[in-house]
């Protein structure tokens, strides 16, 4: 039964009479329901329910310096966690945590763009399946092993100290370790695959003959590249700036582990709220001022990247003059 | 004017002396000569994989020769990047920018040369105007069908005036009616424009109807290089003969003279020239399907006449096909103008007959590339050998 009614279906609107449009319609929409019902159900459970608690806590009390779990009642609502979190002791790290977030997302960038066009246009295909997977070879290991590692390079008589010593650059050691240097440092180690993988893919799928027919038209590698490669794999950028920044906003441990006092981020004081001073209430406030931050961030820059794409589209656009009657 | 321009160093002139292209130890391309005049429409035409996309590649810079030297303008070409030859490419798969309108699609080479912007639009206007494209010009590539994507990678190439034009294979991928037109048009356009025009095709027809000179080649050399006329009367090998329309070909021995070759009962003569056919030899003849005559009555004698039982008959449009059947799988192909076709029923007994200077001979050395197989279409290339 489901067979033949699918084929009268497909003829549209040429199908007789006998079934019913409400039929036809219902037909096509379940499916479509059922096939998108794990990603909802994924999404409120894992994404809408915690937001929505974290929410809630935030304008709750603490009860006391040993009990976790914040009186949530409607009768205490208030703003003041908020108010405490924008206090100067702690604003000054989320702005910190949104600058070295911004600043690591441009340098990851950087040195992924360079890298990634020349794996996927250069690099003989038989070598780029090596290439990438050592660019991979950091994710295999244990996120905070490897930050750890960075702690004996970045520390006053470790790697880099040493070696700029011996090479007779620096007289007295260098001390990156527990700086903002040092995180910085840290988070673009860390998040540079992120970066790396989806521009890969980008200009993976750029056709080179596009790049050949714009050095025909006379266009230099370089001019190729921005006015032909990039634009073609600007949503490979995006993606990856996505996947770096909003994890790096949130991330606790390279600062924690790097950074000390100095270096700290909104992700250490966060987790400081909830783990140490077991004042959740304040740790969430403190988690929706910095999604609050994330989704500024993000419009500002979407703003930015819709205003320099009109800029060039105006710079690109011509105007015919009008057409001669003959 | 002065002793260092060279002969044919006109602007739009183009030689390729000895030019070789090896891919590892693969020669794509197997030493090449060709001289082609400002202004004139050469094609090159030849079965998949004999080298003309790389003859091409190498003359707008994508590829350097492995040997020989390539001269545009009289100017020689080596070591000079693609993008500063004067050279423009409408490429096989049209290769339009997908982020980019039409109008900014063909603007992109006048950009690139830094041309104000009013000038810009009035070149960008006459250029979609050439091709009929105009009122499309906000549209993005994608909202094109296949021929107006050809129009338009047309318009983009011929907006910066090159004096060589390359074209690899533009009409292959247009249904039959609108590549006609276009064939029209194209060769209308490079007339009207005078810019010498190398174009890349497979298809005979093309390129006999369209150039001034065709380069048939094949396994990355040239076979043969004339005009369509020559190229169609005179091929100087089988396999000419086979790939430019279609042939009866039927393997045997050369006898009278060098003037025949009897084969399977029956005796082709040729009133042609051949040389170097001496009887006894093995010999190749071959006869066009449109030079036979198919009637129901025994038109006499014992030459270029075979007797068979017709096995088919095809409409093909203002031409009607026959297909004799003369025994052990030996079918010949007859075609005949509707206008004086005769009446015949499939099964009747019919004789083939053809005039003598219809029938081509060629030596076993010309021919080695061809396997006599009369009932396919086209002659069968043996690889590699
Ligand atoms: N980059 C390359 N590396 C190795 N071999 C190549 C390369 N480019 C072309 N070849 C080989 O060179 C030969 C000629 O290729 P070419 O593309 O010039 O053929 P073509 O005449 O254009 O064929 P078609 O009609 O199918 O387009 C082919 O056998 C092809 O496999
Ligand atoms: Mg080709």
């Amino acid at each position: 039964m489901t067979t033949d009614t699918v084929g009268t279906a497909d003829t549209g609107a040429a199908a007789p009479k006998a079934s019913s449009p409400v039929r036809n319609k219902r037909r096509r929409g379940a499916p479509k329901f059922l096939l998108a019902l794990p990603a909802w159900t994924w999404f409120i459970l894992f994404f809408a329910l915690p937001v929505g608690l974290v929410l809630l806590y935030s304008l709750g009390e603490q009860v006391s310096a040993f009990v976790q779990k914040p009186d949530v009642s409607p009768d205490v609502w208030s703003l003041d966690n908020f108010d405490k979190a924008i206090e100067p002791e702690y604003m000054p790290v989320f702005w910190r945590t949104l600058k070295i977030s911004i600043i690591g997302t441009f340098i990851c960038l950087l040195i992924s763009v360079p890298f990634a066009y020349w794996l996927a246009t250069k690099v003989d295909p038989r070598w780029r399946g090596l290439l990438l997977g050592l660019v991979l070879v950091p994710f295999w290991t244990n996120f905070l092993v490897r930050t750890i590692g960075w702690q004996l390079i970045l520390s006053p008589n470790g790697l880099v100290s040493d070696g700029l010593q011996k090479v007779g650059l620096r007289d007295d050691p260098l001390a990156l370790l527990y700086t903002q240097t040092g995180v910085q440092i840290g988070v673009v180690y860390n998040y540079l695959p992120l970066m790396i993988l989806p521009l890969y893919v980008a200009f993976d799928r750029t056709e080179p003959a596009l790049r050949e027919a714009s050095k025909d038209l006379g266009a230099s590698r370089v001019k190729t590249f921005f006015q032909v490669t990039m634009p073609l794999a600007m949503p490979g950028a995006i993606a990856g700036m996505l996947l770096v920044f909003i994890p790096l906003m949130g991330d606790y441990i390279t600062p924690v582990l790097l950074g000390g006092a100095k270096g700290n981020m909104a992700g250490s004081l966060v987790a400081g709220q909830f783990l140490e001073t077991f004042n959740w209430s304040q740790g969430a406030a403190m988690a929706v001022i910095m999604i609050a931050f994330i989704l500024a961030a993000l419009i500002v820059a979407a703003l930015l990247g819709l205003l320099l794409r009109a800029g060039l589209r105006a710079n690109r656009r011509i105007t015919l003059p009008q057409a001669t009657r003959s | 004017m002065t002793d260092t321009v060279s002969p044919g160093g006109e602007t739009g002139s183009v030689e390729l002396i000895d030019v070789v292209k090896m891919f590892g130890d693969f020669t794509a391309v197997d030493s090449i000569n060709l001289q082609v005049q400002p202004g004139e429409f050469i094609s090159l035409l030849g079965p998949s994989g004999c080298g003309k996309t790389t003859t091409l590649r190498m003359l707008a810079g994508f590829e350097e020769p492995t040997a020989g030297e390539m001269r545009i303008s009289g100017q020689p070409i080596a070591g000079t990047p693609p993008h500063k030859r004067d050279v423009n490419t409408v490429f096989q798969a049209y290769a339009l920018f997908p982020h980019m309108t039409v109008a900014e699609n063909v603007a992109y080479g006048l950009r690139q040369r830094g041309t104000g912007k009013a000038e810009m639009g009035q070149k960008v206007a006459e250029a979609l105007d050439m091709v009929k494209m105009r009122p499309l010009a906000e549209r993005k590539p994608k909202q094109l069908s296949g021929g107006q994507q050809q129009r338009v990678a047309l318009a983009r190439a011929l907006v910066n005036r090159p004096s060589l034009l390359l074209l690899d294979e533009p009409l292959g991928a247009l249904d039959r009616k609108l590549r006609e037109e276009m064939q029209i048009e194209l060769k209308l356009l490079q007339s009207q424009l005078g810019i010498t025009f190398i174009f890349v095709t497979h298809d005979q027809e093309e390129a006999l109807s369209m150039s001034d000179r065709i380069a048939v080649m094949l396994d990355g050399r040239i076979e043969q290089l004339g005009d369509p006329y020559t190229i169609y009367e005179h091929p100087s090998s089988a396999f000419v003969a086979g790939f430019i329309g279609q042939q009866n070909f039927f393997n045997g021995k050369a006898a009278g003279g060098g003037r025949a070759v009897s084969a399977e009962g029956c005796t082709l003569i040729s009133s042609r020239d051949t040389t170097g056919l001496s009887d006894g030899s093995e010999a190749l003849a071959a006869v066009r399907p449109e030079a036979i005559t198919v009637t129901d009555t025994d038109p006499g004698g014992q030459q270029n006449v075979i007797r068979g039982e017709l096995a088919g008959i095809s409409h093909l449009g203002d031409v009607i096909q026959f297909v004799v059947s003369a025994g052990e799988g030996r079918e010949i192909l007859s075609r005949v103008p509707r206008t004086s076709a005769p009446r015949l029923d499939t099964g009747q007994t019919v004789w083939c007959s053809w005039n003598a200077d219809h029938t081509y001979l060629f030596t076993a050395e010309q021919a080695e590339l061809v396997m006599a197989d009369p009932a396919s279409d086209k002659a069968e290339v043996l690889a590699g050998n």
